[in-house]
């Protein structure tokens, strides 16, 4: 099976081309029987996915895990003089647990956007379209760069504030990602607003700020037809 | 979540439908595994094992969705045959029946067994050396391009390619070796 069989067929199973032009791709290629290899080639994908999924499990519940051992705690109350200081130790012990949990809870609630497709072909700008095909391979920290060339803090345009933002967060910055994403919630009806909000919600869940993150999905399920809402549902009765 | 939920996001991937079923269901499958010479952390592998097997099963519509089914009771069917034939290779007895009582619902659904071929090409894939496996999952299982994988992998693209082309041939012998 040689490098071009592989390439032609998985472009065939990507949906990128037809059967047809598949077997008038492969009409002088050394292949014996075209069905066969196809099958070989979707299942080999299959198994190697399967390998991934199953990394990814381990990682997963080794979180779990971990999270149920953070959250066991004994507290031993001793004579009423020391409760005020057993008080505050078990505040601070909380609210160290708690900002323990942020990170898989964050996890488990991360939106990954995956860019626009319309913007990475778009002809008419190149510097974003540019920009933007870093982003969707996941490069945020180029895309950053190429998107802050283009950011106009006089006249913001909501597409590069918001993936600027998103860039930030993905990155590991939810603090700085907070600027450009409430500019987008406040430009009013941008397509990146229900957006914006959740991963501006996402971005308190990732610094252990619950009750701002709360603040967020409050304004979220104020609107039942809201992209997240049902995730923004069930992320405050985890918070809760 | 619902069954169609749940069924999605096992298709999809999606970590908080595994975090779901690990949080609702691996307290079934650690009883029936602990009970039949297994440990807390062989419980886990099986669950582990046994998701991937549905995924891979929904994968290829061996398991559809229907009125009755549950997914819970699909599972653990799943998880069970999986310590069975653990417990058979180790020449061990099993006695799981009395278990059967504690499964989520009283429906039962016929365990499919996972595609062979693909459980084969998984050995195999494990027997290739690790920068293959690393290069292959991150084009096949993260879906990243190859000039993504070029970077994490200090290499350049073209390399990456020759070197995802070679993997894959590597892979082929393997399966033609054993087939």
């Amino acid at each position: 099976m040689d490098a071009q069989v592989i390439e032609k067929i998985e472009d065939y199973l990507d949906g990128k081309i037809s059967r047809q032009e598949l077997e008038e791709q492969l009409r002088n290629a050394p292949v014996e029987d075209i069905d066969e290899e196809i099958n070989w080639l979707k299942n080999t994908r299959l198994a190697i996915e399967a390998e991934g999924l199953q990394d990814r499990l381990a990682d997963l519940f080794k979180e779990q895990t971990d999270n149920k051992e953070a959250s066991i705690r004994k507290i031993n109350w001793r004579r009423s003089s020391w409760l005020v200081a057993a008080s505050i130790a078990l505040l601070i012990a909380g609210y160290f647990v708690f900002n323990q949990v942020q990170q898989p809870l964050y996890e488990e609630y991360r939106y990954v956007d995956p860019g626009i497709p319309s913007l990475m072909s778009g002809a008419s700008n190149y510097e974003l379209a540019d920009a933007m095909t870093y982003y969707s391979e996941g490069n945020y920290q180029t895309a950053y760069a190429k998107l802050q060339n283009l950011y106009d803090p006089g006249d913001p345009n909501d597409t590069v504030s918001y993936y600027l933002g998103a860039s930030l967060l993905y990155q590991g910055n939810p603090e700085d990602s907070r600027e450009y994403l409430i500019e987008v919630m406040k430009s009013g009806d941008s397509p990146f607003r229900e957006r914006a909000e959740w991963l501006l919600a996402l971005s308190y869940i990732k610094e252990g700020k619950p009750s701002e993150a709360m603040n967020i999905l409050e304004q979220i399920l104020a609107d039942e037809d809201h992209l997240f809402y049902s995730k923004a549902e069930a992320l405050r009765e985890e918070i809760q | 979540m619902t069954q169609e939920e749940i069924y999605r996001g096992i298709a999809e991937k999606d970590s908080r439908t595994f975090t779901y079923l690990y949080n609702e269901y691996l307290g079934f499958v650690t009883r029936m595994v602990t009970r039949n010479s297994g440990s807390e952390a062989d419980a886990l592998d099986i669950f582990q094992e046994g998701l991937v097997v549905l995924w891979m099963n929904i994968q290829k519509d061996r398991f559809q969705l229907q009125d009755n089914t549950q997914i819970s009771t699909y599972l653990y069917s799943v998880c069970r045959n999986l310590w069975i034939s653990k417990l058979r290779k180790k020449k061990k007895t099993v006695a799981v029946a009395e278990y059967e009582a504690e499964i989520p619902d009283s429906s039962r659904h016929p365990f499919q067994q996972p595609d062979p071929e693909i459980m084969n090409l998984r050995r195999y894939f494990k027997q290739l050396d690790e920068k293959c496996r690393k290069l292959l999952k991150l084009f096949y299982y993260e879906k990243k391009s190859l000039r993504i994988i070029a970077e994490r992998m200090d290499i350049n693209e073209n390399t990456a390619k020759n070197n995802k082309y070679r993997c894959m041939v590597k892979l082929r012998a393997l399966y033609s070796q054993n087939t």
